[in-house]
């Protein structure tokens, strides 16, 4: 099974189609999840630099107001989406951490009869 | 009117160069007017740098006041209408308290107080910090026409702090869990925080329960769980916190039992530790024994004592 069909969510995020929130934040409860989502961005930003984006001839023109404008929207949508992903599930992970009790390091018990009463 | 005494002594574990706490051993004296207030009064203390020391406080009345005088000795004025001495010895401090033996006797001058002169009395007292151990009460005649009730004495102790930890501010991240017998958790967090070695009260939200045992904020068999936590950082960056905790179990009336106690341990800053209470046994008046409904339930509270100032 790749990452791919364990987490199609996070794939379904990066190809920038509508996911389900509740789905995401199952797959980014989990760790293997989290590093999931790295690898795709960092898949991204390989395959953004094989593909030459800066070469006119690969980006179709479909925008009014011209090729450039269309591709820095682009660029910036490729650069700050994932950020601002990433930036959420930090946020959303350190709250969820802060309403759990942290992990005691040792346990004491009241025994009845002699510190209970 | 009321007396209060408090002896203060001192004490250092080790060495003279161990950053170890000293203790203070004080006595409080008062007078307690009929008005229910308090008259004239204070504290006078003596600080001994070793367990074995001693030393010898006294309080004494004097005129138609509801005031007392303390000094930090012998008595200043051994003719006083009424004259209490108090001689002290430490006997043993740790990180609890301290450990005071006290002759105490009372001398009066005066016959026509409505009390009288007392024999030496020993006493071994135990001491901690911010619990005063009353002495005496001496009630007034009131044919003496006067509104002052009585004098009142007590003795206590308190530690003496290094300054790099005298003036520190604690906060304690308390949390409560509960955890039934499927292993399903319910959790509580609250924040306290007091100065060094002070005590800081804590409560946490009644829990609701059916009379099948179970979770339902419509039951009708409320668990509370509260007391208190009081904390001194040590110059080694460890905190001796004392915990206290009460788990009261009662119906919707307000008709149940509670049950409690406390400990205490060094817990380092950031460190969590969990205490954990007692299986539940307690009666309830409505329902009787509990226990029944909460087998295999545990109740317990984290601790993590954290410096803020």
């Amino acid at each position: 099974m790749t990452s791919e069909d364990r987490f199609p969510v996070l794939s379904a995020l990066i190809d920038r189609e509508p996911v389900d929130a509740d789905a995401l934040a199952l797959a980014l409860d989990e760790p293997e999840g989290r590093q999931v989502l790295v690898d795709f961005i960092k898949l991204r930003g390989a395959v953004i630099s094989e593909l030459d984006i800066d070469n006119p001839t690969s980006v179709p023109v479909v925008d009014a107001k011209g090729p450039g404008v269309l591709r820095l929207w682009r660029l910036a949508a490729m650069v700050l989406l994932p950020l601002m992903v990433g930036l959420g599930g930090g946020y959303w992970w350190r709250e969820r951490e802060q309403r759990r009790p942290p992990t005691p390091t040792r346990v004491i018990q009241f025994v009845p009869g002699v510190d209970w009463k | 009117m009321v007396v209060s005494l408090t002896i203060v002594g001192v004490s250092r574990k080790g060495t003279a160069s161990d950053a170890g706490p000293l203790i203070g051993f004080i006595i409080s004296a008062h007078g307690v007017q009929t008005s229910g207030g308090e008259a004239g009064g204070g504290t006078v203390s003596r600080h001994w740098k070793a367990d074995g020391e001693s030393g010898t406080l006294s309080v004494y009345k004097t005129g138609e006041s509801c005031a007392l005088g303390l000094s930090s000795g012998p008595p200043r004025m051994p003719n006083a209408e009424v004259v209490w001495t108090f001689d002290a010895r430490l006997v043993s401090h740790n990180e609890d308290g301290a450990v005071v033996d006290l002759v105490s006797r009372r001398e009066v001058n005066d016959t026509s107080l409505g009390f009288s002169s007392t024999a030496d009395r020993y006493r071994r007292l135990y001491l901690f910090e911010g619990q005063p151990i009353p002495l005496d009460y001496a009630a007034l005649d009131q044919s003496h026409g006067n509104d002052c009730d009585g004098y009142s004495i007590s003795a206590s102790m308190y530690f003496v702090y290094p300054p790099e930890v005298a003036d520190a501010r604690l906060s304690y991240d308390l949390w409560l869990i509960y955890t039934d017998a499927r292993g399903n958790e319910t959790t509580q967090r609250i924040e306290s925080q007091s100065s060094q070695g002070r005590t800081a009260d804590f409560g946490f939200s009644p829990l609701w329960f059916d009379t099948a045992g179970q979770l339902s904020p419509t039951g009708t068999i409320g668990l509370s769980v509260s007391g208190n936590v009081r904390g001194r950082l040590l110059p080694n960056g460890t905190v001796h916190v004392n915990l206290g905790a009460v788990r009261w179990v009662r119906d919707r009336m307000g008709s149940g039992t509670a049950q409690g106690g406390g400990t205490s341990t060094n817990i380092a800053l950031g460190e969590t530790v969990e205490v954990q209470l007692p299986p539940m046994s307690e009666y309830v008046a409505a329902f009787g024994s509990i226990d029944r409904l909460f087998t295999g339930a545990t109740i317990a509270v984290r601790v993590t004592p954290r410096r803020i100032a």
